[in-house]
């Protein structure tokens, strides 16, 4: 099952954000990623994944870099920035809240979805 | 570790721009994938119209991305598949890499676009506007010129009286006489002036030079009396003039005056080659001004030669001369209509005043009856032919959608041209070419010039409240003051004036032209009120003890004062002189003491002091006509009717 766009939306930037809290990330696993560990529920294409970095980036809550990683290839790895932190902190603690008051009106219940 | 060098965002952003546009088609190709994956990033690349560094940097990660799953063991169709929508993902690419660039960037970007961009737009629209500018034609359908022709009344048989009228002022030119030179400018001198008598020069029968005098006007008589002759009859015989033609020899006194008359050109009978209405030319009006001069004139010889039919005679002549002109229907012709009148009164006025003796009772008697005609038939304006020159006009400039209305067209050159002064009269020679800056501006111009139906309605309203306001009488002159002073405020600013610009030209001074309807009203009225007191004096040996005393045996009413509506002129004698007055502009009665200017003499008395706007009705800009200037200080004193002042 996936999300809406509009839920996507609000919740993707988030989902990258907190992936990007361990390290940093080339493209790919970040796709990766999103789609194993949320069970498929977050998983979105290349079409949705690039333009959101490109923004997150934009607004400076994230930075890139080339590298050359260990299998010899190039490629371009995100991490957190200070901003990104604080923007990630905020953001989870408004889940926490909406997820909570969801429960309490009982619209969420025990998930279906196993995360990795 | 990484090989990249960190540079600032500004010199990165110039970067992007500055690689070379086919750098990510080469990378793709480079990169060597399955050919479904390549033609997918080349079309996502390609849409993102992104600059060509900006491209090669996204199909760099893109290739990247996809080396990562086949890596992965995906298969190409099911990495296309995954992607999803290219045409999506290149919108969202592009939007979310336009802000990664540096404001600055992004400000000079779109300060260069609006750089290229604007004039490019700005010349579309000028040129829509010159095209629609153009494309118009008027229509015109109506011969106004004929119209007012056919209004006009007939001559008759024989020569026309303008010729006689003009032949006498070329021969008046001829004339040596010992009057100084401001004298002679006096009699030729054509305006309007509200004080009539002032402007004929005072010869005294004691003066050194009254005989000599007398003997050049006794020469010039059958001039007059042709003049006197020409102006019985119904019509001045005019054509509608759109030129003239002076002879060079207008002032050589040795050429025989039949060759030097003016040549008249008709308007056109094409009314399309016909010229705007507006610059109809009357020149029949200064010569009959001239010789109403003249005949005031030889009237006040006749009065010191004790010559009292002939003084009858000129005074008559001179109101024949009114009538006359107030047949054209034009309010210029007939404002000389009126002035020509007021002259003829102030000259009976004066008669009475200083030789009364002279003058028979019968005289007295055919001097009234004659006034009072004329003061029925002349003193009054009308405006159906300002109604037909705006209309005539807008039919020449304007386009027509069969309703009567339209917009401005390249036919308003001339029209334009005039509104920015060409000269007083708005009339533009024919060999006049409209320069480069006007032909470009007038495009624009139009496009916030009123339409023709919003010009019509400006100045048809401001007429009509005049004509009701004419049949009101001076009780009407408060409220036309006030919408004269609300117009002038509506159309005060430049923009105001510019989109109503015709209504602006044309526009009468509505205000301005009813006072000196009322007021020349007022002075007839005195003038019979004194002829009447002294025909009364001579039946029962002294003035009656007011006006009301001369109704109805030596007046039919008792004349209304115009400063004071629903009141009657006053009148008072102290000793053996009769005064007539009216209140005047401060509404009090003085008792006769006239209100005095700086120099002592009598100050002239107007409605705008009499009914001054105050607060916001006053006008504080640039007027869209020449309203009278309101004031606010009335002085103090009475409008002096009869004695005249001189």
């Amino acid at each position: 099952m996936k999300l809406e766009r509009e839920l996507m939306r609000g919740a993707g930037p988030t989902a990258v954000l907190k992936l990007l809290e361990r390290g940093e990330m080339y493209g790919y696993q970040l796709v990766d990623a999103l789609d194993t560990r949320s069970g498929g529920i977050l998983a979105m294409g290349q079409s949705t994944l690039y333009p959101m970095l490109y923004n997150l980036e934009a607004k400076g809550l994230i930075e890139s870099k080339r590298k050359t990683a260990e299998s010899g290839r190039e490629r371009k790895y995100y991490h957190l920035t200070g901003k990104g932190k604080k923007k990630l902190q905020s953001d989870t603690e408004q889940w926490n809240n909406l997820a909570g008051a969801l429960t309490a009106l009982g619209v969420l219940g025990p998930s279906k979805v196993s995360f990795a | 570790m990484s090989s990249i060098k960190h540079r600032s965002p500004v010199v990165r952003s110039f970067r992007l721009v500055l690689r070379m546009p086919c750098e990510a088609d080469e990378r793709i190709t480079a990169a060597d994938l399955p050919e479904p994956c390549a033609a997918l990033l080349r079309t996502v690349v390609k849409r993102t119209r992104l600059w060509p560094r900006e491209k090669a940097d996204v199909a760099r990660e893109l290739i990247d991305h996809v080396h990562d799953a086949l890596a992965a063991e995906r298969s190409p169709e099911q990495i296309v598949a995954d992607f999803g929508n290219p045409t999506a993902a290149a919108k969202l690419i592009r939007r979310a890499r336009r802000r990664q660039r540096h404001p600055l960037l992004r400000a000079w970007t779109a300060a260069v676009k609006i750089t290229v961009v604007s004039p490019v737009v700005l010349l579309g629209l000028y040129g829509l506007l010159w095209i629609c500018f153009h494309i118009g034609d008027p229509t015109i359908t109506t011969n106004y010129a004929a119209m007012i022709e056919e209004r006009w009344p007939d001559a008759g048989p024989g020569r026309p009286p303008y010729e006689v009228y003009e032949l006498s002022r070329i021969k008046w030119n001829d004339v040596s006489l010992p009057l100084d030179e401001l004298a002679r400018e006096k009699l030729q001198d054509q305006r309007w002036s509200p004080s009539p008598a002032a402007d004929v020069p005072h010869l005294d029968p004691s003066h050194p030079m009254f005989d000599d005098v007398a003997r050049a006007f006794r020469e010039f008589a059958p001039h007059l009396d042709a003049v006197a002759s020409a102006a019985e009859r119904p019509g001045h015989g005019t054509p509608i003039a759109s030129d003239l033609r002076s002879p060079e020899t207008y002032l050589d006194a040795t050429v025989d005056p039949e060759d030097r008359l003016t040549e008249i050109v008709p308007f056109p009978e094409n009314i399309a080659n016909q010229p705007p209405l507006w610059s109809v030319l009357l020149p029949h009006l200064g010569w009959m001004r001239t010789n109403a001069r003249l005949l005031a004139f030889d009237g006040r010889l006749a009065l010191a030669e004790g010559d009292a039919d002939r003084f009858v005679a000129r005074t008559k002549s001179q109101l024949d001369l009114a009538r006359q002109a107030s047949k054209d229907g034009i309010i210029i012709c007939d404002l000389v209509a009126v002035a020509i009148h007021s002259l003829a009164c102030a000259e009976v006025s004066r008669a009475i005043r200083d030789r009364p003796e002279v003058l028979s009772p019968e005289h007295l008697s055919s001097l009234a009856n004659t006034i009072t005609a004329s003061h029925h038939r002349v003193l009054t304006v009308r405006f159906e032919i300002e109604r037909f020159i705006t209309r005539d006009v807008l039919q020449r400039s304007f386009t027509d959608n069969g309703r009567g209305n339209g917009r401005l067209t390249n036919e308003s050159y001339d029209i334009i041209i005039a509104d920015l002064g060409f000269n007083d009269f708005g009339y533009v020679p024919d060999t006049y070419q409209p320069g480069t800056g006007t032909k470009l501006l007038a495009p624009l111009v139009a496009t916030i010039v009123a339409d023709r139906q919003a010009q019509l309605d400006v100045i048809d309203d401001q007429i009509s409240q005049a004509e009701a306001a004419l049949a009101r009488g001076p009780s009407a002159m408060p409220d036309v003051i006030a919408a004269n002073q609300r117009l002038a405020q509506r159309f005060g600013s430049n923009f105001a004036r510019t989109r109503y610009f015709v209504a602006a030209i044309h526009s009468p001074s509505t205000d301005r032209i009813l006072e000196t309807v009322f007021k020349s009203r007022a002075m007839s009225d005195a003038t019979r009120a004194a002829l009447a007191a002294e025909t009364h004096r001579r039946q029962h040996g002294n003035f009656p003890e007011s006006l009301d005393n001369l109704v109805p045996a030596y007046l039919l009413a008792v004349p209304e004062d115009p400063f004071a509506p629903g009141t009657p002129l006053r009148m008072l004698t102290l000793g053996e002189t009769l005064i007539i007055y009216s209140v005047g502009q401060d509404a009090d009665d003085d008792q006769g003491a006239p209100l005095l200017d700086g120099t002592g003499g009598r100050a002239n008395h107007s409605f705008s002091v009499r009914y001054a706007a105050t607060g916001s009705e006053r006008q504080r800009r640039r007027p869209f006509f020449v309203p009278i200037t309101p004031s606010s200080d009335p002085g103090d004193g009475d409008w002096v009717l009869y004695p005249p002042a001189d």
